[in-house]
């Protein structure tokens, strides 16, 4: 028998005929077999434990939520990449380097299908993770919707973590290298915020670094020129990682080896390109500003239609974006209100002041502009003003707190701010004055501490007359009557009251 | 040959040292050397760099704590599987030796790299943390297989890092001079330890 005698006819193969359905095959093998499937479980309870128990912690306002799904990607990133650097040096490692070389697809190929599984189980798995933050927060958010540009970074970052750990785990295959490269990618983030904590604005293309700062996206638009400047990053280096792996020549032909270092080079010219953008970002009042993706129309200040809350002694009104606070907060300053509601400045309505972006965000640049000594940040009290009255809250005391801090932040100032703008008439309070102040924040349920001349207050107590002294003794009276007679009685005497014509034997 | 000369009590009371030797090469010990002297050049450049307060103070070197333990942890990983098993007598006695004698050299690797420089609770916690996180590597060795047990130590970082536990299982957020967090971190290195030793890693040859 010759070999002439037992030729096959030949055929074209499957491969030739079908190529897009044996890449489908080849990518559908990839995913079945994927090493990051089985330990996607295990991922997700270990997120569960920690970022989305910390996601789900914060208020639940949009822009927190999508910033924090921006930065969990750390967490999530950093195992992809350990795991990419895995699969990419598993033909060394089940030694069958020689068998998949002479296989019909490209090298080049099969690891693009092999990193393309991981990357699509990983993605598969941070879009579950941002529908379950999502989700909770659509059932608890008032107001407003995600920051889609946060969580697109982090997909973004998803991807590059997989990408550079897939190059590294096949140019250095070795049992080390997926922890090392788990760590490395858990610190390289980390290198941006230290970078930008010691003022270098290159460090915030790093994906832990995001733009927002207090009340983006509630009280000013959200600037996106920073997260395009970080997707730009991102995909540079994605571009890189994969163009690298095209390099051996093992990888294919001459014209894929091309193909590859071209990507490579537009990959680091992208990454390049971020990193130039994200260097000329500058943190402003209203969030961190990429001066060429920047346009002055988006300055403006969001407009809402206020929340209110009837329920106390007057309106009580917020930003829709914190309407679940707006009972608690409304009980807080009820007592104080209650007291003189109705009476010439009382406040008749509670809202939230429209300061500038810097008065929102608590962030005021100094004259260095953008660089850290340059901020301060403070919190302004609550003030009364305009005709008629209305008292103002600063939108910073909600932004991040609840309503136990929001008491806290304000303290007992908001109650005295309330009483001395109906009582005190001219700078120097008369004694009745300073009696039925005493008196009415002592009904408000505030703790009066006397103060010896030449002490400091301690705690958070309010500053009030000394006991057994005259005003003491007619503050405690002025207290102990019925809440409504007190109110009469400011309602006739307030006005001489305030002039200082009403002694300390007349107060009822 | 005679039987004489494979009775037990002919046998050295300890491991050849061409047998140590043979044992080390073929769990990579000399790149763990390697690996673990760069978390310790890393160390000394995260500790200049970063804040002496803040969470990345404590944050950073303790992530460089968890790969010097995932580190350990790998190198617990057989080429040779099942026919080592059967046929390797000082085996018990190399696991435990190479586990102790790693994390003392971690140890005193990472304590160099943090000497002369501000290291958030100093060097008792570093041992103890270091330790508690190779008793993990080495138990997940045992449970998930040598070349995955990194996953236990990083995975133990992310979990302790994400907010302030007060359980002493959770040691790492704990002050240095607790001793109940002390404790578990032995008992966990101790458990770590024993299975190693005895069971070894569940690898398989070809992975």
């Amino acid at each position: 028998m010759t070999a002439a005698g037992t030729s096959v006819p030949s055929r074209p193969s499957r491969l030739t005929r079908r190529p897009s359905l044996a890449g489908w095959r080849l990518l559908r093998l990839e995913l079945r077999r994927s090493t990051l499937l089985p330990l996607l479980p295990l991922l997700a309870v270990l997120l569960a434990f920690t970022e989305l128990r910390n996601d789900l912690s914060h208020p639940p306002l949009w822009p927190v939520r999508s910033a924090d799904l921006q930065v969990q990607v750390e967490l999530i990133g950093a195992i992809v990449a350990g795991l990419a650097a895995w699969t990419a040096a598993r033909d060394g490692r089940r030694h069958v380097t020689d068998l998949v070389t002479a296989a019909c697809w490209p090298q080049w190929v099969r690891q693009l299908a092999s990193w393309a599984a991981v990357t699509i189980w990983a993605t598969l798995f941070y879009a579950a993770c941002i529908a379950v933050v999502f989700l909770a927060t659509a059932r608890q958010a008032t107001w407003g919707g995600p920051i889609w540009w946060l969580p697109a970074v982090g997909a973004a970052a998803i991807v590059a973590f997989s990408a550079a750990g897939f190059a590294f785990g096949a140019f250095f295959p070795g049992r080390f290298t997926a922890p090392l490269v788990t760590v490395g990618a858990l610190f390289a983030p980390q290198i941006g915020v230290l970078a930008t904590q010691r003022n270098q604005a290159w460090g915030r293309v790093s994906p832990a670094v995001n733009a927002t700062v207090s009340g983006t996206g509630t009280f000013f638009p959200f600037h996106p020129g920073l997260s395009i400047a970080q997707i730009v990053f991102l995909a540079g280096v994605i571009a890189a990682a994969l163009g690298v792996l095209a390099w051996p020549a093992a990888a294919g032909g001459r014209w894929l080896r091309r193909a590859g270092a071209m990507i490579a080079l537009a990959g680091l010219v992208a990454a390049g390109a971020g990193m130039a953008l994200a260097g000329t970002s500058r943190l402003e009042a209203e969030g961190v500003i990429v001066p060429a993706l920047h346009t002055a129309a988006s300055d403006r200040l969001i407009t809402y239609r206020s929340a209110c809350d009837n329920s106390s002694a007057v309106p009580v009104c917020l930003h829709p974006a914190f309407r679940a606070q707006l009972p608690g907060l409304a009980a807080y300053l009820d007592p104080a209100l209650s007291q003189v509601a109705g009476l010439p400045g009382a406040p008749v309505r509670v809202q939230l002041s429209r300061g500038t972006p810097g008065d929102i965000s608590g962030i005021n640049i100094g004259s260095a502009g953008g660089t850290s000594s340059a901020i301060s940040r403070s919190i302004g009290g609550p003030t009364i003003s305009g005709s008629p009255p209305v008292l103002y809250l600063s939108p910073s005391l909600l932004l991040n707190s609840s309503v136990a801090r929001i008491s806290q932040e304000l303290g007992p100032s908001v109650a005295v701010t309330i009483i001395q703008a109906v009582i005190y008439g001219r700078p120097a309070p008369s004694p009745a004055q300073r009696a039925v102040e005493a008196a009415l924040l002592k009904a408000a349920g505030l703790r009066l501490q006397a103060v010896p001349p030449g002490t400091r207050l301690s705690g958070n107590g309010v500053p009030g007359p000394e006991p057994g002294s005259p005003v003491s003794a007619a503050a405690n009276r002025f207290a102990a009557l019925p809440a409504a007679a007190r109110h009469a009685w400011l309602t006739a005497h307030l006005a001489a009251l305030r002039a200082g014509r009403i002694t300390l034997a007349e107060i009822a | 040959m005679t039987t004489a000369a494979t009775t037990p009590s002919s046998r050295p009371a300890v491991p050849p040292t061409r047998l140590v030797r043979l044992h080390l090469v073929s769990r990579g010990i000399p790149a763990c050397l390697l690996a673990l002297a760069g978390c310790a050049v890393t160390l000394r450049i995260a500790l200049h760099w970063i804040p002496r307060s803040g969470p990345g103070a404590r944050q950073l070197p303790l992530l460089l704590e968890a790969a010097a333990a995932a580190i350990i942890g790998v190198v617990t990983r057989s080429p040779f599987g099942e026919p080592e098993r059967a046929t390797g007598r000082w085996l018990p006695v190399l696991r435990l030796g190479a586990a102790v004698a790693l994390t003392a050299l971690a140890f005193g690797a990472l304590a160099a790299g943090s000497a002369a420089a501000h290291l958030d609770y100093g060097y008792l916690a570093l041992l103890r943390d270091l330790a508690g996180m190779t008793g993990i590597a080495l138990l997940a060795a045992a449970v998930v297989g040598g070349s995955m047990a990194w996953l236990g130590p990083l995975a133990y970082w992310a979990l302790a890092i994400s907010r302030d536990w007060t359980t002493p299982w959770v040691w790492p957020g704990r002050p240095p001079h607790d001793f109940g967090a002390a404790l578990c971190a032995a008992l966990v290195f101790a458990a770590g330890t024993v299975v190693s030793t005895v069971r070894g890693a569940r690898d398989s040859v070809g992975e």
